[in-house]
């Protein structure tokens, strides 16, 4: 033995576990989750499903069925639904943090939409769009612009605290000031809020699908499909799906956030 | 949530808009008034705007001012708007205390004992994330069409929002005074009840109104895809009759509650947490 003892409180190189405790953990509930289910639900696998059943519909899901192309087609009404939200949004919110007497104006109704639970309003926008992909995508719209909006204006009010005796003093005003400050100062802020929006876009593309049945199909027709066949195992399968799809979109936004907000200190 | 695009909170005063001139030579008083006399156009505004679209569009469609409030009346006077609302309010508040219960229980525990939450952290974790609609023909299949398989649904609209506000708060109290207890050895049991209960207690008030508003989705939900009674059910047979009235009056009270029980919750949270300001929305 060459080497020195290493000094007190450092760890030896070599010596760590290849994982963390919490990894430990957190797999080995994981395990007795599926062996659990596993045990209880194959005495009444049509009811219960088990995890090995899910499994290879999940694999037959992937291999026969087009759930690629489900999830495809799930993903671009949420871009088409969100892209709108964006403009609507940044514009509106925009207006809201710059101008107050907008704000006094509007804001209560703003509020008052974000209070509402948006699903209350399923029947009338299938009357206005449809059983269609329109109505997929005014879900999005409807589930999505109210967070951007905030979003931004929190963003422009932050913005304008911050850089408008500075803008002043350099005589930027009209449309560069807009252009030039407000946008690119609140542009942390929308990230934040495309990313809470992409979170709850995703939910009310899968309702809408679900709710009415849409023709170019996708992940919530899969889940409907499922319903009226009574399949557990497809259900899992769909829910488990629809669990992933969540999940990357969490961490995609999560790491454009990050990249459009570099400078800007954590503040939540 | 995040904590500065929380809305709700009035505007900060913007010096540069075009109203600052006036209201700075009037003073507050003159600036309270001109706010009552915008928000009284953009109502008049609106209301207007409605009904130039009501004449505009197709009544099967869309509806007027008039004939959405003379709709709220007669669901008012023949009862079935109280009823459905009775049915709703009797299923949320059944699912909503075993939520409150199973999720504060269970956020305190998990928020103070690491192991058991790791544990269980990936299963909870992939509830949390999976969109609880894609659970809904599951818990059909289990529970029935029924109350029964409503309470399960409401009850998982808001378990999570209520559990994992809670034990996130546990967690962040814990460093800050835990240590201090501890300086002051005092045994684990009486630290629960008498350091980390008591200091939750605000997140508590914000897991619950989360849960809350999360449940209200729930509680339409089911009306629409269970059977349908309640206040969903009522929506839902409205729109299937094209009583587009009807469907107008029945989301203005959905509105209504909604903005009440937001605003009730709020205060409540101030009240309980007077030093937080709109944290951990």
């Amino acid at each position: 033995m060459t080497t020195a003892a290493p000094a007190l409180g450092r760890r030896m190189p070599g010596w760590r576990l290849p994982i963390s405790r919490i990894r430990v953990l957190q797999l080995l509930g994981l395990a007795m989750f599926l062996v659990t289910w596993q045990l209880l639900g194959s005495r009444q696998d049509y009811l219960w499903s088990t995890p090995q059943l899910v499994a290879t519909d999940m694999i037959e899901l992937f291999a026969e069925d087009d759930a690629v192309l489900l999830v495809l087609a799930s993903l671009s009404s949420l871009v088409i639904g969100l892209a709108i939200s964006v403009v609507v949004g940044v514009i509106l919110g925009t207006m809201l943090g710059r101008y107050r007497w907008f704000s006094v104006m509007f804001e209560p109704y703003l509020v008052a939409v974000y209070s509402v639970p948006r699903i209350a309003f399923v029947p009338l926008m299938v009357v206005w769009f449809g059983i269609g992909r329109d109505f997929v995508i005014a879900s999005v719209v409807a589930a999505c612009t109210v967070l951007i909006v905030f979003a931004t204006a929190a963003g422009v009010r932050e913005t304008i605290h911050v850089y408008a005796e500075v803008a002043k003093s350099l005589r930027i005003t009209g449309v560069q000031y807009f252009r030039s400050v407000l946008i690119p100062g609140s542009i942390p802020f929308i990230a934040t809020g495309i990313r809470l929006a992409v979170q709850r876009g995703i939910v009310a593309v899968i309702v809408g699908e679900f709710l009415v049945g849409v023709k170019p199909r996708g992940i919530g027709e899969m889940l409907r499909n499922a319903r009226v066949e009574a399949n557990a195992d497809r259900m899992f399968a769909t829910a488990i799906i629809a669990m992933l799809v969540g999940v990357l979109l969490f961490l995609i936004t999560g790491f454009v956030e990050r990249r459009f907000s570099a400078w800007r200190p954590k503040v939540f | 949530m995040a904590r500065l695009i929380e809305p709700g909170t009035d505007a900060p005063a913007d010096r540069t808009g075009p109203l600052a001139a006036l209201a700075g030579r009037r003073g507050f008083r003159g600036r309270a008034w001109n706010d009552s006399v915008l928000r009284i156009g953009s109502l008049i505004g609106i209301l207007l705007a409605w009904e130039a679209l009501s004449r505009i569009l197709r009544p099967i469609i869309f509806t007027s001012p008039g004939k959405a409030v003379e709709a709220l009346r007669k669901i008012v006077a023949d009862g079935s708007l109280a009823e459905a609302w009775s049915e709703t309010l009797v299923l949320l508040v059944t699912a909503l205390s075993l939520a409150a219960v199973a999720g504060v229980t269970l956020g305190i525990l998990l928020g103070r004992f690491r192991t058991v939450s790791d544990l269980l952290e990936p299963e909870m974790t992939a509830l949390f994330l999976t969109p609880r609609i894609a659970l809904l023909p599951l818990i059909s299949l289990w529970f029935g069409f029924g109350d029964l398989a409503k309470v399960v649904v409401i009850f998982l609209f808001s378990f999570f929002e209520i559990f994992f506000t809670v034990r996130n708060g546990v967690r962040t109290v814990d460093a800050e005074y835990v240590e201090v207890a501890r300086a002051y050895c005092i045994p684990e049991r009486v630290m629960l009840l008498k350091v980390v209960v008591p200091a939750a207690l605000p997140y508590v008030a914000t897991g619950l109104r989360l849960g809350l508003l999360h449940g209200m989705v729930g509680v339409v939900l089911v009306g629409f895809f269970l059977e349908n009674n309640g206040i969903g059910g009522l929506l839902y047979n409205e729109a299937q009759d094209f009583r587009i009235a009807g469907l107008f009056a029945g989301l203005f009270t959905v509105a209504l509650v909604g903005i009440a029980m937001n605003q009730t919750l709020r205060w409540l949270e101030r009240r309980l947490a007077p030093w937080r300001t709109g944290a951990a929305a």
